[in-house]
């Protein structure tokens, strides 16, 4: 079973902990080092580039609170990365734990089918659509 | 001076950026320093031209000499125009003992030898190549040298490098340099460029070097290169592994700034949704040309961030493997010039 599941652990107490999964493998690191600066609760942050996860890290790993998906809009690839990875994710995150984040977007404004396949996921799924851009 | 040791300044003038002129000038030291400072860097080259052509014509240099001075000048700024390889074979048993004053003696009684009217310099450098410059003339005419042929050799190694060479010079060179090298023959290395900086130090394997270990670490460490306790990588691992196959295919550090890698391929289309190509016959002929500022950079890159799937195809790790950049693929079993064709989406 290499689907992630969003209940078969226990939570941690005043602790949330998010998936950043991006293709490129770039973004993710600049995000999650904002991301642990919150105090009020800790935040953990796992990276990685694709889904399934290894099962080797399956019993340390915590409890996955949110997934959020890093696409480039001006990689193909990313896309399809993306897409391909939400097949390893159970049901269950679609209830609001799953989130979609894209970057460049300004600069990908010659191809807008792309931003529209990624909204038509993000709409059919529904999830949030995030924009994001590194600076 | 004569006409051609005017045009040949003129060219020269033209060419060298007013900064770099100057500085080619002293090193030249065919002028003295009153008539150095008697140029005037500032004004326009045209102004420049004259000065220089007054200054030279008092010094009564010959066009000898000014080829001297476009000699210095290609030497500082070697990654201009194309250079081509070529790899000598089959050295005879005193070619590793071969020695500079050995071999300009017997270049130049060859290369007079196969054609007369050529003009040839031979200059060590500092740095241990050989360059020689060579401008040929027909039986009845001067050597030309505002079209000058350049050829740099590292002496007791097999690789020549050889860039403004015209067709029909070809064979004459080639068979000089076998001969004076005391070689048995000349091939095509099949590795050219317009640095020849970066084909020299890849073919010489001048750049930091991965080798594969068994045991990448000593000790399992937990290399913490992420700062922070809360943040973790999932699939560690797997980057380490693209990074250290991109590092072994390609090397560490800074790579030698190839700039074009080219496969013409000769090899029947494949392509299970078409099968009015696919049933053809004859192989379907295309090039295939990758141009980059540092294309070995580029492609370890690639490797490394897993856009290009590791262990690394051979197709890509020939060029620092073999130090070529052209190749040519059929579907055949590989041999001296070939690959064996595989098939990547």
């Amino acid at each position: 079973m290499s689907l992630l599941n969003p209940f078969n652990k226990r939570p941690g107490l005043n602790t949330a902990t998010i998936l950043l999964v991006e293709n490129e493998e770039q973004f993710q690191q600049s995000l999650a080092n904002v991301l642990v600066e919150e105090t009020a609760v800790t935040v953990n942050v796992r990276l990685a580039k694709t889904l399934p996860l290894s099962m080797k890290n399956d019993e340390s790993r915590p409890r996955i609170d949110l997934v959020v998906f890093i696409i480039n809009l001006t990689l193909d690839k990313s896309v399809k990365s993306a897409k391909a990875s939400l097949k390893y994710l159970d049901p269950g995150y679609f209830l609001g734990k799953v989130c979609f984040m894209v970057t460049n977007a300004r600069q990908a404004l010659g191809c807008t089918g792309r931003l529209d396949a990624v909204r038509q996921l993000a709409v059919s799924l529904h999830c949030p659509l995030l924009f994001a851009e590194d600076q | 001076m004569d006409d051609s040791a005017k045009r040949l300044l003129q060219r020269l003038v033209r060419r060298i950026p007013t900064q770099m002129l100057r500085d080619t000038l002293d090193k030249w030291e065919r002028l003295t320093a009153k008539q150095r400072e008697f140029v005037d860097f500032t004004q326009s080259k045209w102004t420049i031209t004259q000065e220089l052509l007054a200054v030279c014509e008092e010094r009564e240099l010959s066009v000898k000499h000014i080829a001297e001075l476009e000699m210095i000048y290609v030497i500082g700024n070697p990654n201009q125009g194309m250079w081509h390889t070529f790899q000598l074979v089959d050295a005879e048993d005193d070619a590793h003992s071969l020695e500079l004053v050995q071999f300009k003696e017997q270049f130049k009684s060859h290369l007079s030898e196969l054609k007369r009217n050529v003009a040839v310099k031979i200059k060590k450098n500092t740095d241990e190549a050989i360059w020689i410059r060579i401008a040929w003339g027909e039986t009845f005419s001067r050597p030309n040298h505002l079209k000058a042929t350049y050829v740099v050799h590292y002496l007791q190694t097999p690789y020549v490098f050889v860039s403004g060479l015209l067709s029909k010079h070809k064979p004459l060179l080639l068979q000089a340099l076998t001969l004076s090298t005391r070689h048995q023959g000349i091939k095509d290395a099949n590795l050219s460029g317009q640095k020849l900086t970066a084909i020299r130090d890849l073919l010489m394997r001048q750049y930091q070097h991965v080798f594969p270990t068994k045991y990448p670490s000593p000790l399992a460490e937990r290399n913490q290169s992420v700062s922070n306790l809360h943040i973790e990588n999932e699939q560690a691992e797997a980057s380490a592994n693209r990074h250290r196959m991109a590092g072994e295919a390609f090397g560490n550090g800074m790579l030698p700034a190839l700039q074009s890698a080219v496969y013409k391929l000769e090899t029947k289309f494949r392509d299970l949704t078409n099968e009015t190509m696919t049933e053809r016959d004859k192989p379907l002929r295309c090039v295939v040309k990758f141009s980059s500022p540092n294309i070995l950079e580029s492609l370890r890159h690639c490797a490394s961030t897993g856009i290009a799937s590791t262990p690394v195809t051979p197709l890509l790790s020939s060029i620092p493997l073999k130090g070529r950049n052209y190749f040519v693929i059929t579907d055949n079993a590989p041999s001296a010039s070939s690959q064996m064709c595989q098939t990547q989406d």
